[in-house]
């Protein structure tokens, strides 16, 4: 899924004071692309992800998801695109305590209108790419961090979305976990395709993407491209 | 799943669960007791009523329509009909007018209610009193009843009386079932014998009343009996007296409204001639009721014991509104974050709404579910406490199927209403400020 951006303006109020954080931001991501934004904290990184991610409306501009400007959709409408469009990973995994790994990811595919042994199907071929298929029935609290966080890929993966977004998805974890995250990040843009955009302040992490940005004073800046990857 | 998904929320506080669970518990156990008590009192009398052949009633305006019991009870309001109005209410079409006064004596166990009408009548308002068979019809009872012989000398004799009840059998009874609503009454005098054994197996014994000839009768009033007792020898201690009530029968009852009307223009005009020579100060205070209009007012007092026991356990029941309100939105409130990481997977906010939907009714129809059976319990409990404490021989409550359901839909809106402001902010959740927020 091609993204695109034009001149993007999104202001949060700090208490009385308006906090400008995307200042007319423009990007173009064509399809199957994996992007970095980095930048330093409180730059609109996150809120970049939630504008793109249908989960907030910028104040002005234009987002392009396909050839649809998702702006100027409804709630209703945008509900669909997050569920069949879009995957997001979150820096704190955000998976639901009261489930297990297998029926965290199979959730969004239940949703989608899956049935149940679809669902399950689907969700036992996403933990075998992720190798969790033994942790498939642990409550996801009792999983390490790494762990979490590929449960969380795969559920942003259950619907075949066109567009993963993830929220400085290695924020939490260690090293070897954070290399294990991101291999498979990387591994699935490759496999599948799949326009993925990553939100870090991890330049280590940001390398490992084909293209990265800096969001700086509420503007996008290219700092490197490297097709070859 | 998201079913499933509600169904371990609510196991995930387990405590507070249980608390509301208490709460719907009680409050549904608390309105299937109170109800079927008020159901099982207004059947009773419904039953009663409608097993007189009584077609138009005439009764002081502010006369109880209830059946005789203690608690519609004797009945009288002071007001007392003339004697005379017996030939005035002949018109066409009306088979048998019959005076009626209603009273009760103490005893010492409860209080007897007493209907006293001339025993030539009997037959007359109470067709199956001498060969009925049915049992919702009033049926005497002869193994209840120990009759005794009248002392010439102190209570002389009303006068004849025909033989309305059947020979009274040559042995006491053995035992009494409470199913089958038997208690003896003791009528007439010199039944020392009698009445000591009577008394040992615990019967209810009256030595004395004030007349000498009775008979008791099953009744499906407040208790299940009463005394008839011959209205001469009311009249007889008082021959100033009038009566409380008129009963009439009609040949035929499809003629009631028109008779009705005429009587009432015929009392009218009866109740002006009197005031008209100074004889009579309580006019229009006689109203005419076909047997439609009696029950629908005695169904009117009913109704207002049936709403007030309603209305306390309504009370339960916002009780049980409240405490499931309160849990849903403290439930709700600390899941708002995954709440907005449901809808950030793509859950829409319907979706989110029956998840609450779900857990509220899930443990509000759990509760109600064993509020049924607490409820069914506690009406047992209550039923023998308002027995023992009324004197009450019989149960009284009525627990129907249609209760149950009614119960168990009641459980299924507390949950409803207690989901209503908790779906209604998860609709409203600010998204980016959850998540931001981490779980």
């Amino acid at each position: 899924m091609e993204v695109l951006l034009r001149g993007v303006h999104k202001v949060y109020k700090t208490g009385h004071r308006p906090n400008k954080v995307l200042d007319g931001v423009d990007l173009r991501v064509p399809s199957g692309q994996f992007v970095a934004v980095t930048g330093p904290s409180g730059a609109g990184k996150s809120s970049l992800l939630y504008l793109l991610g249908c989960l907030d409306y910028p104040d002005f501009g234009e987002i392009h998801l396909g050839n649809r400007d998702v702006a100027r959709d409804g709630e209703s409408l945008r509900e669909k695109i997050r569920l069949k469009h879009i995957g997001f990973v979150f820096q704190d995994f955000r998976l639901l305590p009261a489930l297990t790994a297998l029926e965290n990811i199979t959730l969004p595919m239940q949703l989608a209108g899956l049935s149940s042994a679809e669902a399950r199907q689907r969700a036992r071929e996403l933990l075998r790419l992720i190798n969790l298929e033994r942790e498939r029935d642990q409550l996801t609290g009792t999983l390490s961090g790494g762990q979490k966080q590929k449960v969380a890929i795969a559920r942003a993966l259950g619907n075949l979305p066109e567009l993963l977004l993830a929220d400085e998805p290695t924020g939490n974890l260690d090293a070897a976990s954070t290399r294990e995250v991101l291999e498979v990040l990387q591994s699935i843009n490759r496999s599948r395709t799949l326009t993925t955009i990553m939100v870090t302040h991890d330049p280590q992490a940001a390398a490992f993407a084909e293209r990265r940005l800096v969001l700086e004073q509420g503007r996008l800046r290219e700092e490197g491209h490297d097709s070859n990857r | 799943m998201i079913a499933s998904l509600a169904f371990r929320n609510v196991l995930r506080n387990k405590e507070r669960s249980l608390l509301t669970l208490v709460g719907v518990v009680l409050a549904i156990g608390s309105f299937v007791a109170l109800v079927s008590l008020a159901a099982g009192f207004t059947k009773r009398v419904e039953r009663e009523l409608g097993s007189r052949e009584v077609h138009i009633y005439v009764t002081g305006s502010r006369t109880s329509t209830l059946p005789v019991s203690p608690l519609g009870g004797s009945g009288a309001s002071g007001v007392s009909l003339p004697r005379e109005l017996q030939d005035i209410l002949k018109v066409e079409g009306v088979g048998s007018v019959v005076p009626v006064i209603r009273s009760s004596l103490d005893s010492p166990r409860s209080v007897i209610p007493v209907l006293a009408l001339s025993f030539d009548q009997v037959g007359a308002v109470f067709r199956d009193w001498e060969h009925g068979v049915e049992p919702s019809k009033l049926v005497p009872k002869p193994a209840s009843v120990v009759r005794g012989e009248p002392e010439p000398e102190t209570t002389p004799s009303p006068g004849p009386s025909p033989p309305l009840l059947p020979e009274a059998p040559e042995t006491t009874p053995q035992s009494v079932s409470e199913d089958t609503l038997i208690y003896p009454i003791l009528i007439g005098r010199d039944l020392q014998d009698e009445v000591a054994e009577l008394r040992q197996r615990g019967f209810l014994i009256i030595e004395d009343l004030p007349f000498d000839v009775g008979a008791t009768m099953g009744s499906y009033g407040f208790l299940d009996y009463s005394v008839l007792a011959p209205i001469e020898a009311f009249l007889e201690q008082r021959p100033d007296r009038g009566v409380h009530e008129f009963w009439l029968t009609l040949d035929d009852e499809k003629q009631a409204d028109r008779i009705k009307a005429e009587l009432e223009a015929k009392l009218n005009a009866y109740l002006d001639d009197q005031e008209a020579v100074g004889d009579y100060t309580g006019a229009r205070r006689i109203k005419v009721l076909t047997r439609k209009q009696y029950l629908a007012s005695a169904q009117e007092y009913l109704g207002y014991g049936w709403l007030l026991q309603v209305a306390v356990s309504m009370v339960g029941v916002l009780i049980a509104v409240t405490a499931s309100m309160n849990t849903m939105l403290m439930s709700t409130y600390e899941r708002l974050g995954e709440y907005a990481t449901l809808r950030a997977v793509g859950a829409s906010r319907r979706v989110i709404s029956m998840t609450i939907l779900y857990e509220a009714t899930f443990l509000n129809v759990t509760g109600g579910v064993i509020g049924l059976l607490f409820g069914t319990l506690a009406t047992g409990v209550l039923d023998k406490a308002v027995g023992l404490l009324l004197e009450i021989p019989y149960p009284m409550a009525g627990i129907t199927p249609m209760l149950l359901l009614q119960a168990l839909g009641l459980s299924f809106l507390v949950g409803i209403v207690g989901a209503i402001i908790p779906c209604f902010i998860v609709s409203r959740i600010d998204l980016v400020g959850q998540l931001r927020k981490g779980l």
